[in-house]
C-alpha cells in the first residue's frame, strides 16, 4: 500500500466519522423537537396549586429535585447545600428517587420515588417553592449553577408565578 | 515487512489518540471534580488520572513522530489507558448508567460512541506499540500534511461521542 492510498483511506475514515456525528446530531435534534412538542402539548403536568401534604411543615420550603440519570444535578448539589442560611425564613429540602446524594446538617434529604412519580416534573433539577400547607406556589428548571442563587431569590419572592427556564 | 502506507494509517490515528490524551490531561487537570464525579472516584484519584494522562501523552506523541526506541513505553502505556477507558464505559453502560462518561467537558453520557472511539484507538495504538517503531509517521515533506491529519482526526474524535451519544441530562 503506497503512501497516497493510506492517504485517501484515512480522509474517508474522516468523512466516515464525520458522518457518524452528523448522524447523531440530527438524532439528537428530532429528539429535541419530539421533546418540546411533548411539553408543549401537556399543561397538565403542571405541579402548581396541587396540594402536597408530604411537603408541609411551618415553613415556606424551597424544594431541589434531583434525578440519578441527570449528569447536571452532580453540579448543582453541592451549591443548593450552601444556600439554606442565606434564607432563615425558608425551609430547604431535596428530593431525589436514590440516595445518590447526601444532605447537609441545614437540608433534609429525602428520598421518596413515590413523590417524585407524584409530582410528575418535566425537568431535572427542578427547583419548587411550596406553601406552609404543602400547596406548590412555583416549579421551575435550574438553569446553571452559578445563577442558582439568585434564581432561588427571585422563586421566593415571585411565588404565584410559574418561571421559564430563560 | 511493514507497507509505507500502513505506518500513516497507524500512525495518524495513534498520534490523534495522543493527541486525545494530552487535550483530556489539561482539562481533567483543570476540573478534577468533574472527573472524580464521572469515574466514581474521589478528587486524588481524579487528578492523579490526570497526571497520567498527561505523563503518558506527551511522550506518546514524540514517539510517534520521531519513532525514539526508549519511548515505547509510552504507547504502551497509551494502550492501557484506552483498553482501561474503553472497559469502564462498556461496564457503565451495561450497568445502564447514562451519567456523564468523563470523555471531555462536553458533559457527554456514556453511549457507544465513546466505547466505540476507545476501543479503534486502543486497537490501533496497540498495533503501533507492537510494531514500534515500524510503524511511526514518515518523516520528510509530508510529516507535516499528516500531523495537520492527526489533528483534524483528533477534533474529530473529541466531538463524536457528544454528537453520538448527546450530553448527560
Amino acid at each position: 500500500m503506497s503512501v497516497l492510498t493510506a492517504a485517501v483511506v484515512l480522509s474517508w475514515g474522516c468523512l466516515a466519522v464525520l458522518t457518524l456525528a452528523m448522524a447523531g446530531i440530527l438524532r439528537q435534534l428530532r429528539e429535541l423537537q419530539s421533546e418540546v412538542v411533548r411539553l408543549g402539548a401537556s399543561p397538565s403536568r403542571a405541579a402548581i396549586g396541587r396540594r402536597v401534604p408530604e411537603l408541609a411543615g411551618a415553613e415556606h420550603l424551597v424544594l431541589l429535585v434531583l434525578d440519578p440519570g441527570c449528569g447536571f444535578c452532580d453540579a448543582v448539589h453541592e451549591p443548593f447545600t450552601r444556600l439554606a442560611g442565606r434564607h432563615p425564613g425558608a425551609r430547604f429540602e431535596m428530593l431525589s428517587p436514590t440516595a445518590r446524594w447526601a444532605g447537609s446538617p441545614n437540608i433534609r434529604f429525602r428520598v421518596d420515588p413515590g413523590l417524585i412519580t407524584e409530582l410528575d416534573l418535566p425537568w431535572a433539577p427542578a427547583l419548587l417553592h411550596v406553601g406552609a400547607d404543602g400547596t406548590v406556589l412555583a416549579e421551575q428548571p435550574v438553569t446553571s449553577p452559578e445563577r442558582l442563587e439568585e434564581q432561588v431569590a427571585g422563586l421566593l419572592t415571585t411565588p404565584m408565578h410559574q418561571q421559564g427556564a430563560s | 515487512m511493514i507497507l509505507p502506507g500502513a505506518s500513516v494509517l497507524v500512525g495518524v490515528p495513534v498520534l490523534a489518540g495522543a493527541l486525545l490524551l494530552v487535550e483530556a490531561g489539561l482539562e481533567h487537570t483543570r476540573a478534577p471534580k468533574a472527573l472524580a464525579r464521572a469515574a466514581g472516584t474521589g478528587v486524588v484519584a481524579a487528578r492523579a488520572i490526570a497526571a497520567v494522562e498527561f505523563v503518558i501523552g506527551v511522550p506518546s506523541v514524540v514517539a510517534v513522530l520521531l519513532g525514539t526506541a526508549e519511548l515505547r513505553w509510552a504507547l504502551a502505556g497509551q494502550t492501557a489507558m484506552y483498553v482501561a477507558f474503553a472497559a469502564h464505559l462498556s461496564w457503565r453502560r451495561y450497568r445502564r448508567e447514562e451519567s456523564d462518561c468523563g470523555c471531555n467537558r462536553m458533559g457527554t453520557q456514556v453511549g457507544p460512541g465513546g466505547i466505540a472511539r476507545a476501543v479503534l484507538l486502543a486497537g490501533a495504538t496497540l498495533a503501533a506499540t507492537a510494531l514500534y517503531p515500524a510503524l511511526v509517521l514518515p518523516g520528510g515533506g509530508v510529516t507535516i500534511l499528516l500531523v495537520a491529519c492527526a489533528v483534524v482526526l483528533a477534533v474529530l474524535l473529541y466531538t463524536l461521542p457528544a454528537a453520538v451519544d448527546g450530553r448527560a441530562a
